[in-house]
C-alpha cells in the first residue's frame, strides 16, 4: 500500500484543538504559563510551523543521526586523542560539556512546557520533537565525555557542575533559568528558540566544529553538527509567535525580549565559545577568530533573519559591535588569574606566536590587554607565582553574574544602582537596563561576591570559597593547561637581553 | 566584501557527498540566480543570490545517484539561512523583506 504524503494528511494530524466544556480557557492555559496575552482567540489555530516533519520521518532520521555519531566515537576510541591532542584543545572539552550536558537536559523541560501549556496545536506537536531533541543532546554529552574519566577527574564536572555553586555554574544557571525556565511559553520560545538556538548555539555547535576537525577531534566535531541540525528544525519554533505578536500590535514587545535574550545570550557564549576560539584552541588549527565567528553567525545570518521579520537592530548595536572585539579578552585574563576556581586547566594562549595572532585580529590588542598580560608573564619568569593569582575579589553583575571586566584604562567601570536599599553592580549599561526593566525578577538573586560578604560562605577566605564551589570536593580545580610550558620563549628573551 | 552576495539565503551543510550533492543540486534547480559554495572546513555554506533558493529531491537524488528523501537533509544540515517551507519533494529557504544592495552588514564585517 502506498503512503499518503506528508502534506496530504498532516493538517488534519496535527489539529488537536477541542473546546473545553467544564474548564475556561484560562483554565486550561493560564496566561502566566501559557503567554499570548491580547492575541484573538482563533489566531493560534492559524500557527503554521515553518519546520514539519512527521514522527515516523523522526524516528528514520534520528536513528541515523545517533548511529553516525556514536559509529564515529566507537571507531576513534582507540586513537587516543585524550593524550594525543593539545590540552587546550582537552580543556575545551571539559568546559563544553559542563556547560552545556545538563542545561541541553533542562531543554527537554523547557519543550515539555510547551507541549503542555503553548496555546498553538502545531506548536505543541513540534515541541514533543523538540522535547526528544533535547533528551537526546543530554543523554550524548554526558555519554561522550565518560570515556575520560578514567584518564582524567575534571571531566567529572561533565555532570556534576550544573549541580553545583561553582561561578560559572551560577552563571549558566541564571541566564538559563530566566530565559528557558520562567518564562511563559510563547516567550519562552522567542528568548530560547529564536534568540538563543537560531542565533548563538550556531557559534558554538557549527563554528567549533571546524576547529574540532582541524585539531583531529573528528568525534566532538561530528557530535556538535550532529547536536546542531535538530536545533535547526526546532529552533524554528519561535519563528510564527514573532509574526504574531507583530501582526498584532505588539512589536514593540516582541523587539524587548529578543533584545533582552541577544545580549544575555552574547555575554555568556564571551565565556563559553569566547575564550576558546580565541586562546584555547592551538593556534595552527584556529578557523576563524571569535570576532570573526560572531560577524558570520550573529551579525550578518541572525540579524537578516530579524530583518526579515521586519524587527531591528537591537537598541545598543553600537556598544554590542565594540563589546565583541573586547569583552571575551577581559574574561580571559579573569578567568586565568582566578583558574583555581575554573573546573578545566585554562590555557594562557599568549606565547609571543599567540600574541601575534591576537594583535592581526584584534588590532590594539598588545597595547591593552597585552599590558595587563606583560605583568603576569613578567611576575612568573621572575618566580613570584603567588602575584599572578588576584588576592582580592572581583566585582561581578547582578544580571549576568560574570566579573565585570573592560579594557583596562579605558572602559572597565562599574555601573550600579540602588533598588529598595540594596546596590546592584553591573558588567555595561546594557545589563543595568535589563534589570531595571524587570527588577522584581532580579533583585533576589544573590551573586558569588554577595554570597561571600554576607557571609553564606564560611571561611570567609580562598579555601571556604574553593570549598563552596566544589572544587577540590566534586571534582579538581583549574590549573595552567600546558604547566606553563608557553612561559619558556620569555624566559629565554629574559636571558637573551638580560 | 565588494564582490558579497546580495541577500542569500541557502542551507548550511556537514562538509560531504550530500553536501556536494546538494551543492550541485542548487545550481541547477536556481537557474540564473548567482550561487555561492562556500566551503569552511567541516561545514559548506550554500548561498543563492535574492532572497530564494529551492532545493528539489530530484535533482538531488540524480546528483547523488541513489534515491533520496528530503528528511534526510537534516541528517546532514546544521543551520540555514533565511526561513524554510518543507514539503516532500521540495525544500525552499526565502526571505519575504528585499534586500538593497549595501543594506546589509557589510560595515562590521569589512
Amino acid at each position: 500500500m502506498a503512503l499518503l504524503e506528508r502534506s496530504q494528511w498532516y493538517d488534519i494530524a496535527r489539529s488537536t484543538e477541542w473546546t473545553p466544556r467544564y474548564v475556561t480557557q484560562d483554565e486550561l492555559f493560564p496566561p502566566e504559563l501559557s503567554g499570548g496575552e491580547g492575541l484573538p482567540d482563533d489566531i493560534w489555530a492559524s500557527y503554521d510551523e515553518p519546520y514539519k516533519i512527521s514522527y515516523r520521518e523522526y524516528v528514520d532520521i534520528q536513528r541515523q543521526k545517533d548511529a553516525g555519531a556514536y559509529s564515529v566515537k566507537a571507531a576513534l576510541e582507540r586513537s587516543d586523542l585524550y593524550n594525543k591532542a593539545d590540552p587546550g584543545w582537552i580543556s575545551i572539552l571539559k568546559e563544553h560539556y559542563a556547560a552545556v550536558a545538563l542545561v541541553e537536559y533542562g531543554a527537554s523541560f523547557q519543550e515539555s512546557r510547551f507541549i503542555r501549556w503553548s496555546k498553538a496545536p502545531g506548536m505543541r506537536n513540534m515541541a514533543t520533537f523538540g522535547m526528544l531533541d533535547e533528551i537526546r543532546h543530554g543523554q550524548i554529552q554526558l555519554f561522550f565525555p565518560h570515556e575520560y574519566v578514567n584518564k582524567d577527574r575534571q571531566f567529572e564536572w561533565s555532570h556534576a557542575a550544573m549541580w553545583s555553586d561553582n561561578w560559572v555554574a551560577l552563571g549558566a544557571r541564571h541566564f538559563f533559568d530566566d530565559v528557558m525556565m520562567t518564562r511563559d511559553a510563547l516567550s519562552t520560545s522567542i528568548f530560547a528558540n529564536f534568540s538563543f538556538e537560531t542565533g548563538f548555539t550556531n557559534l558554538q555547535f557549527i563554528g567549533l566544529s571546524g576547529d574540532a576537525a582541524n585539531a583531529g577531534d573528528f568525534t566532538f566535531s561530528k557530535l556538535i553538527q550532529s547536536i546542531q541540525s535538530d536545533e535547526a528544525r526546532h529552533a524554528q519554533l519561535g519563528t510564527p509567535l514573532l509574526q504574531m505578536l507583530i501582526e498584532n500590535g505588539q512589536k514593540e514587545e516582541a523587539q524587548k525580549k529578543i533584545d533582552i535574550a541577544f545580549w544575555r545570550s552574547y555575554r555568556l557564549f564571551t565565556i563559553l565559545s569566547g575564550i576558546p576560539m580565541d586562546y584555547y584552541v592551538p593556534l595552527e588549527v584556529r578557523e576563524a577568530s571569535f570576532k570573526e565567528f560572531m560577524e558570520e553567525w550573529i551579525v550578518t545570518q541572525f540579524m537578516r533573519s530579524l530583518e526579515d521579520l521586519g524587527l531591528s537592530k537591537p537598541w545598543y548595536w553600537d556598544i554590542f559591535i565594540r563589546d565583541i572585539s573586547e569583552h571575551h579578552h577581559g574574561q580571559q585574563l579573569g578567568t586565568y588569574s582566578w583558574r583555581p576556581t575554573l573546573w578545566w586547566d585554562p590555557a594562557a594562549g599568549v606565547s609571543p606566536e599567540e600574541r601575534d595572532w591576537l594583535e592581526e585580529k584584534y588590532p590594539g590588542w598588545n597595547d591593552t590587554f597585552g599590558k595587563v598580560w606583560d605583568v603576569m608573564i613578567d611576575n612568573f619568569v621572575h618566580g613570584r607565582t603567588e602575584k599572578t593569582v588576584p588576592g582580592t575579589l572581583p566585582v561581578i553583575c547582578n544580571v549576568s553574574q560574570l566579573p565585570i571586566v573592560g579594557t583596562p584604562s579605558q572602559t572597565l567601570r562599574d555601573i550600579s544602582l540602588v533598588h529598595e536599599g540594596r546596590r546592584y553592580h553591573f558588567a555595561s549599561e546594557v545589563d543595568k537596563w535589563i534589570f531595571e526593566d524587570d527588577p522584581e525578577r532580579y533583585r533576589h538573586h544573590k551573586n558569588l561576591v554577595d554570597r561571600f560578604l554576607g557571609g553564606d560562605i564560611q571561611p570567609a577566605d580562598l579555601g571556604g570559597a574553593l570549598e563552596y564551589m566544589g572544587l577540590g570536593r566534586v571534582g579538581p580545580g583549574g590549573d595552567d593547561a600546558h604547566g606553563f610550558a608557553w612561559l619558556d620563549s620569555y624566559r629565554k628573551q629574559l636571558a637573551t637581553t638580560g | 566584501m565588494a564582490d558579497h552576495i546580495i541577500d542569500p539565503v541557502g542551507p548550511v551543510l556537514q562538509s560531504g557527498e550530500v553536501a556536494r550533492a546538494v551543492a550541485d543540486a542548487v545550481v541547477i534547480d536556481n537557474e540564473g540566480r548567482r550561487v555561492d559554495i562556500r566551503d569552511r572546513g567541516s561545514y559548506v555554506r550554500v548561498e543563492v543570490e535574492g532572497g530564494e533558493c529551492v532545493l528539489r529531491r530530484s535533482t538531488i537524488a540524480e546528483q547523488l545517484g541513489r534515491p533520496f528523501k528530503m528528511s534526510e537533509l537534516e541528517l546532514n544540515m546544521p543551520s540555514f539561512v533565511g526561513r524554510i517551507e518543507t514539503g516532500t519533494d521540495v525544500f525552499r529557504f526565502y526571505h519575504t523583506f528585499e534586500q538593497t544592495p549595501g543594506a546589509g552588514h557589510e560595515e562590521a564585517l569589512s
